[in-house]
């Protein structure tokens, strides 16, 4: 008996050589695009790029922080040095040595700000413990003549210049020229009543705004809590005066307001 | 220990320096060197709502940093001066906010002649 295919189609084919054999040419033809997309990747990753970082770039010496959403009066410049050579992708990155060219304190540089013109938050809701911790050398301890211990210094010493703003909340007891000054204005502190440690015959309904005039007499000084004080609440500097003080000799008043706004 | 107190520029009714006898040292949550003492000549109790009843007893702390009441005297210092609300607090060696009354600032001094020329110069100055 004989096996029969059960396939459709036949099984054999002859081997025939191609009537048109393709030239070598033309496998070479095919290869010559290949290579030369070849060749521009490799040439995108060992060239240097097009167009080059110029060295004083803002975008070469920014922070690595969005500084973008800061107000005024915390924004920082920068210094820094540019690098002696042009920046190359696989060098080493440049490091710049950048500080703030202002030891501005957050709410608390409207203190010591030269002008009255200067930044004024609209009603931050409270001083950030950066802005407390960069009070002017709040830490930096005396002593006195007779060598005891003494936290007070002058105001000059402290960073306070002449011309800064400085702040007192009053009405009722205490009155509008009184020797305790502050220099954090009293819209920037949440719980100013705490802060400052007002005692209670101080009815708080008027903050009066000055220019510090001069340094003479004037001492610094960081409050510490009072036995009403919450745990926690801020503590403000204060500028004491020896005396009360005299406008157009010690201060220059700006403004006499209702407060809370 | 006795220290002369006066609020003179800040609360007129302890403008006249009183005498403070040291009583017994106490703390709160913030701190541990509170005074509390007793003040000669009393403070007039009306103010406050107390009738015929004076002020007898203050409590005294200082108001700045590098500043305090102990161990020693170390020379005029700013102070907060408070009222007891709570008589518990006069046996108490702790107390808490809502059992004082911040009533005025003031100043200390141990020497009443001090204190008294110090009381005036400020006061003459709000005439």
């Amino acid at each position: 008996m004989t096996k029969r295919s059960t396939l459709a189609a036949p099984t054999d084919f002859p081997l025939t050589p191609s009537p048109m054999p393709r030239p070598a040419i033309h496998r070479l033809l095919i290869l010559i695009p290949v290579l030369a997309v070849l060749c521009f990747l490799v040439g995108l990753l060992t060239s240097e790029p097009v167009g080059r970082v110029a060295p004083n770039a803002p975008s070469a010496i920014a922070p690595s922080h969005n500084t973008s959403h800061l107000t005024p009066a915390t924004y920082v410049t920068y210094n820094y040095e540019a690098p002696g050579q042009p920046h190359r992708p696989h060098d080493t990155a440049p490091t710049y040595d950048y500080e703030p060219s202002h030891d501005f304190s957050g709410s608390l540089a409207l203190s010591t700000a030269d002008s009255p013109t200067d930044y004024i938050p609209s009603r931050p809701r409270s001083i950030r413990p950066q802005a407390q911790a960069n009070a002017p050398n709040s830490q930096n301890y005396t002593y006195d003549a007779s060598g005891i211990f003494n936290a007070a210094e002058s105001a000059a010493a402290s960073g306070v210049k002449e011309g800064a703003t400085i702040y007192r909340v009053f009405g009722g007891e205490a009155r509008g020229l009184g020797r305790s000054w502050t220099t954090v204005a009293p819209d920037a502190v949440a719980d100013f009543r705490a802060a400052g440690g007002l005692f209670e015959g101080n009815t708080a309904e008027y903050v009066a705004t000055a220019r510090l005039r001069s340094l003479e007499g004037v001492t610094f000084r960081t409050a510490l809590p009072g036995p009403t004080t919450p745990p926690g609440a801020l503590q403000i500097p204060e500028l004491l005066f020896e005396s009360r003080p005299v406008p157009g000799v010690n201060l220059d008043l700006l403004s006499v307001g209702g407060w809370p706004h | 220990m006795v220290l002369y107190l006066t609020t003179a520029g800040e609360y007129k009714l302890l403008s006249k320096p009183r005498a403070c006898s040291f009583v017994r040292r106490l703390r709160d949550v913030n701190r541990d060197d509170y005074m509390l003492v007793k003040i000669d000549p009393p403070l007039i109790g009306q103010s406050f709502g107390l009738g015929g009843n004076d002020v007898t007893e203050l409590l005294l702390s200082t108001r700045h940093q590098g500043f305090s009441l102990f161990p020693t005297y170390r020379g005029p210092m700013e102070v907060y001066v408070a009222r007891v609300v709570d008589p518990a607090v006069l046996s108490a060696e702790s107390f808490t906010r809502d059992q004082v009354q911040l009533i005025a600032w003031g100043t200390v001094f141990n020497d009443l002649e001090k204190a008294t020329a110090r009381a005036l110069e400020l006061e003459a100055e709000l005439i």
